[in-house]
């Protein structure tokens, strides 16, 4: 029982949607894993976006176009060609029953650190369609939360010219450490992130990739991290290691 | 009915278990509550309330969900299934029997949530192996059994599909 809830609504188009949320204690609903668990009694108004957010997965011949409210278990079903993609979706999420109901919209933007398809898309900086309700084009890393995302364009390129790699205590539980590395033409891209103060991103230069800048990356992003009950940041440093020569030799 | 100062009331109208129900309720009312409360089946549990341990699961539209994290009103226009609808009182399902068998039961709190998953990942995949069994029922947490009898009762009947279907070639 959410009893701070009041109503429901169920827009018909986006520019619904965005005059809906501009009501004061609403909060959009899409599968509804976080928001229901979280129950937050500041929120009175939820907006049902599930019938105007695209649900397809399409596969072209150099993109992947995921709608919004794709669950994320449709994409582990219809994504076998891309098994770093399924990985990085199951581990985010080990519970089948969630999975069936969580959208990778949602998925986005709920920007948890701890899931690891979140900081693989980063890393892999995907396209997004967003309605605010107008229709716009941004990469992922360029979004700052406003209006509602319709599609992600993954390059397919990208899916092959990445690594990722987690640490669990278990396989079914919670990564504490994450590290996605993408090789683009030109530089390489790093994400690490996991049980985190925040997401650490940084690009290299293919060219100025040295021993050095490795040992650069690996102390500025341990400084997220903490010394806690997964180990300490000594053991994390040498995991950040690990993680990035790792996902590296993927690649 | 548990409602809160005016929330908005919603009509829906839902199959649950082959039966058509139609019924008004308030905005906020989970699909947990709308079945344990105003249908009174009550084989779906609340445990979490949150979605982690998959106590509540209900087949909806032919997938297992957390009913705990489903409002109602979704559920409009869905088709529910829940442990009620699975087998009869005077015959077991075949994964029921399962169950029974291999003594995959001990509290029992999460057997309908198991009875379930289990269900809807035979009918998805009939010759699922052990891992595909494991990760069909990866959102149901059992603090008992430790998993063994449980994934026992459901490969012994995709075992018994792989077999025939050997048979048949």
């Amino acid at each position: 029982m959410w009893s701070s809830i009041k109503n429901i609504d169920i827009p018909t188009s986006f520019k619904q949607a965005i005059e809906y949320q501009s009501k004061s204690k609403s909060a959009l609903l899409g599968g509804g894993t976080y928001i229901v668990a979280e129950k937050k009694t500041k929120i009175q108004n939820l907006i049902d976006i599930s019938y105007i957010v695209d649900k397809t997965i399409e596969i072209t011949e150099d993109s992947i176009i995921i709608g919004a409210g794709s669950t994320i278990q449709d994409m582990i079903n219809k994504l076998s060609d891309f098994p770093l993609i399924v990985e990085a979706v199951k581990y985010s999420c080990f519970s089948k029953n969630i999975r069936n109901q969580r959208s990778l919209g949602g998925e986005i933007a709920q920007k948890r650190v701890q899931s690891e398809i979140f900081t693989y898309l980063v890393a892999i900086n995907p396209i997004l369609e967003i309605r605010t309700p107008d229709k716009k084009n941004i990469h992922l890393r360029e979004w700052d939360g406003k209006g509602i995302i319709n599609k992600i364009i993954i390059n397919t390129i990208d899916l092959k010219t990445s690594g990722f790699e987690r640490f669990a205590l278990l396989p079914s539980a919670p990564a504490f450490l994450i590290v996605a590395v993408v090789r683009r033409a030109m530089e390489l891209d790093f994400v690490i992130s996991g049980k985190a103060k925040k997401l650490y991103g940084n690009t290299i230069k293919l060219a100025d990739f040295s021993k050095n800048s490795l040992k650069k990356i690996i102390n500025e992003s341990v400084k997220y991290f903490e010394d806690d009950q997964y180990g300490s940041l000594k053991y994390k440093k040498s995991l950040i290691e690990t993680g990035i020569q790792r996902a590296v030799e993927k690649i | 009915m548990l409602f809160t100062d005016n929330p908005t009331i919603h009509k829906i109208e839902l199959t649950v278990n082959n039966n058509l129900i139609t019924q008004s309720i308030p905005t906020h009312l989970r699909l947990l509550d709308f079945l344990r409360n105003e249908l009174n089946l009550t084989g779906a549990k609340e445990v979490c309330a949150e979605g982690e341990c998959g106590a509540c699961t209900v087949i909806m539209d032919g997938k297992i969900v957390n009913s705990c994290l489903v409002f109602a009103v979704e559920a409009n226009g869905s088709e529910i299934t829940t442990i009620e609808g699975i087998g009869k009182e005077s015959e077991l399902s075949d994964l029921q029997k399962a169950f029974v068998d291999h003594h995959s039961v001990q509290c029992g709190y999460c057997i309908p949530g198991m009875i379930l998953a289990g269900e809807q990942l035979l009918k998805d995949n009939p010759t699922a192996s052990e891992e595909e069994i494991k990760q069909g029922i990866s959102g149901n947490i059992c603090r008992c059994t430790g998993y063994t009898k449980i994934i026992d009762a459901v490969s012994s009947l995709t075992t018994k599909t792989q077999r025939h279907e050997e048979e048949q070639k």
